[in-house]
């Protein structure tokens, strides 16, 4: 499928404020020409319960990175907007205020705060805050992540391939185990701590589907249903953010309960709307069995929607996109973090 | 050693504390020091200076691995803590190579390339940058971060919490490595690729008499009181090609201390292919290495912590135990032959007879 996504090709870059390749040797290129397609760029990201300077440290690197990217003549307008589902507000309007002083400094033509007022979820905050935008790109950017100052530059590269819906940065120091093209950078789906989404895929599937997918694993059903549409979904290395997470002694991944909750729920969700019920189900069962009580009771809320017939309608009964692979992954993985 | 010091000559103590007394003598001339620096610096803010970090990274780099550098400093920039300086040590980098580094520092936005240092250093081995940053750190602590490797994002906040509780001893937090090899990627930019998960191979805690016997810390995961170096006059030897970093830890810990935090703070990179110094440096160089660091330790005294005497004790009885068993083991194996050789004898002596 062909991207509405109207993408300047390498030799026909024109308009206001394109001063031709940049000199830097650090900063990617297109055979002299830089690819031009981040015409205007909405950035969001979804708080829950921020730790103290998490907001500021999150402006501020993206910041930079708007301000390297305009420093390159790469990016239009942009607009960041940032959603709250904590409790209570995160920023008070002074912070706000500072915030969108040293944001507008950087290039940031218009920074936004949005306290929901409920826990909407990753999905539902973003799906939220998709609401009043219109750019041409998305960057969906977690708040626990500090972006590379290229970021936005390195992410854009593959956009010139009109096929490609959406790229993933590199995670450090952490870096995700899923396996990628060594060429093209294809792989299975991306992941939204930092991806950037053309507004083609969103015009075409509709957002992420909050209504399954609470925290984890919306981006894994995002990607794919991408993919379904005809969109190509790359992981970029060059493109690099930093991702706050932390080793146990034993060097595996620090996990919350809300990790092992929802990554419970999504493994059964995913299963069900990508045509495996029997994998549902047989997940379910093990869950109802589990030792965990949070497994337990993540295997009877699922029953319940089944009961319910809340459950989402199946796509891909052919497994065109779909993986599920023997050690729970949904893709194939260079190593794990759980062995 | 000063006058006042001259009872102890010739003896252990002496030979202990003669490096450090002649440091300060250098220092001070032949002035006695009776008032101790404290630990906490003044706040230089006071004198019209820049405010003292707490932290002084010390990061070295040939300039020939963009990739991974840019990494490093992008985990320094998104730490928890912005409480540190980093001195960027290029070491026989070329002019182009400067320019690049320029370039990439700046790009992170002033808030942090004004705390990052570039810093020329020209000669020498791979302590030569090490000495050079020492000499230019300003923080209370110092940090060794090469440019290949990558921290979390509670390393410098980490180092920082346990400053207090080190009373200037050296703070260690758990290494964790990652095997990795050189790659293009997507884009033909020379990159690298992860090939093992992150594993934690060496204790949690530190062991002086283990270290003693081999380096079990790697260097991105240990902070250094600068006055480690100002007050003992303690400095990497250039003489060493590799394990610069195992014997100062040595001579450190074994004066200042340590303490540990019990946090994975620092992924350290293996390299199973490429240019790094397991690959760089001969079999027959790390040898001599630990050979040289070994004969240095034990030329002089050891000061070793409390409860070192029952860890000696027992790895001594232990010792005596595996002798008393090899002796009890080869004996009954040449039970049979001493009983022929006794049967021959007396088989002889009546033939005799």
């Amino acid at each position: 499928m062909v991207s509405a996504c109207e993408l300047p090709p390498c030799d026909d870059v024109t308009g206001p404020g394109w001063s031709g390749a940049p000199t830097s040797s650090s900063f990617p290129d297109c055979d002299g020409h830089f690819v031009g397609s981040l015409a205007s760029l909405r950035i969001q990201t979804v708080l829950f319960e921020p730790r103290d300077g998490d907001i500021q440290r999150l402006v501020r690197g993206l910041g930079n990175a708007v301000r390297v990217a305009k420093r390159h003549d790469q990016l239009g307008p942009v607009s960041f907007a940032i959603g709250d589902c904590s409790g209570d507000p995160s920023l008070t309007p002074e912070v706000f205020g500072a915030l969108e002083r040293s944001a507008h400094d950087d290039g940031v033509d218009h920074l936004s705060f949005e306290h929901f007022g409920s826990n909407l979820g990753s999905a539902g905050g973003h799906n939220r805050l998709l609401e009043n935008s219109d750019e041409t790109a998305v960057l969906t950017f977690n708040p626990d992540a500090y972006p590379s100052p290229d970021l936005l530059l390195q992410l854009a590269v593959p956009l010139v391939d009109k096929e490609v819906g959406i790229v993933e940065a590199k995670q450090i120091p952490l870096e995700h185990p899923k396996d990628f093209d060594r060429t093209s950078g294809e792989t299975s789906w991306a992941s939204t701590a930092a991806a950037l989404i053309r507004r083609s895929v969103i015009e075409a599937i509709g957002g992420f589907d909050a209504d399954a997918f609470f925290l984890y694993c919306d981006d894994v059903d995002f990607s794919w249903r991408a993919r379904l549409a005809g969109f190509r979904v790359t992981h970029q290395p060059s493109a690099r953010i930093f991702h706050d997470k932390r080793l146990t002694t034993e060097g595996t991944m620090v996990v919350s309960d809300a990790e092992i909750y929802y990554a419970a729920e999504a493994a059964m969700m995913l299963a069900w709307k990508y045509s495996h019920p029997e994998l549902a189900m047989r997940l379910m069962r093990g869950f109802s069995s589990s030792p965990l009580a949070l497994h337990r009771r993540v295997a009877s809320r699922f029953r319940a929607r089944m009961d319910e017939e809340t459950l989402p309608h199946r796509l891909d009964p052919d497994g065109h996109v779909a993986e599920f692979h023997p050690d729970g992954n949904y893709a194939r993985h260079r190593f794990s973090y759980n062995d | 050693m000063t006058e006042h010091d001259d009872r102890w000559e010739g003896t252990p103590l002496g030979d202990l504390l003669g490096p450090i007394c002649a440091h300060r003598d250098e220092e001070v001339g032949t002035e006695r020091v009776d008032d101790a620096e404290p630990f906490r610096e003044v706040n230089s803010e006071s004198k019209g200076e820049p405010p003292t970090p707490f932290l002084s990274v010390l990061m070295r780099t040939q300039g020939r691995r963009l990739a991974t550098i840019h990494e490093s400093l992008l985990a320094m920039a998104a730490q928890t803590s912005q409480n540190f300086e980093v001195l960027l040590l290029a070491h026989g980098v070329p002019r182009q190579g400067f320019d690049d580094l320029h370039e990439l520092v700046d790009s992170f936005g002033l808030e942090f390339s004004g705390r990052v240092r570039i810093i020329a250093v020209e000669g020498g081995g791979r302590s030569r940058p090490l000495n050079v940053g020492i000499d230019e750190a300003r923080g209370e602590y110092i940090a060794i971060l090469d440019d290949d490797d990558v921290v979390f994002g509670h390393w410098v906040a980490t180092f920082e919490h346990h400053a207090i509780d080190a009373h200037g001893g050296v703070i260690r937090c758990v290494p964790a490595e990652q095997s990795v090899r050189p790659t293009t990627w997507p884009g033909g930019e020379a990159g690298y690729e992860i090939t093992s998960r992150p594993r934690c191979p060496w204790p949690v805690r530190f062991d002086l008499l283990d270290h003693l016997y081999e380096n079990r810390t790697p260097p991105c995961s240990f902070a250094l009181a600068r006055r480690s170096f100002n007050d003992l006059g303690i400095r990497f030897d250039e003489s060493l090609p590799v394990l610069e970093d195992w014997d100062v830890l040595l001579r450190v810990a074994m004066l200042e201390g340590v303490l540990d935090t019990g946090e994975v703070t620092a992924l350290w990179r293996k390299w199973d292919t490429g240019d790094s110094s397991t690959f760089v440096h001969s079999s027959k160089e790390w040898r001599q290495a630990r050979k040289a660091v070994i004969s240095k330790l034990d030329s002089r005294p050891l000061l070793l912590p409390a409860h070192s005497l029952v860890r000696l004790q027992a790895l001594v009885a232990s010792q005596d135990r595996f002798q008393r068993r090899k002796k009890l083991v080869i004996r009954r194996l040449s039970t049979p032959m001493r009983v022929a050789r006794r049967l021959r004898r007396r088989f002889l002596s009546r033939v005799d007879s």
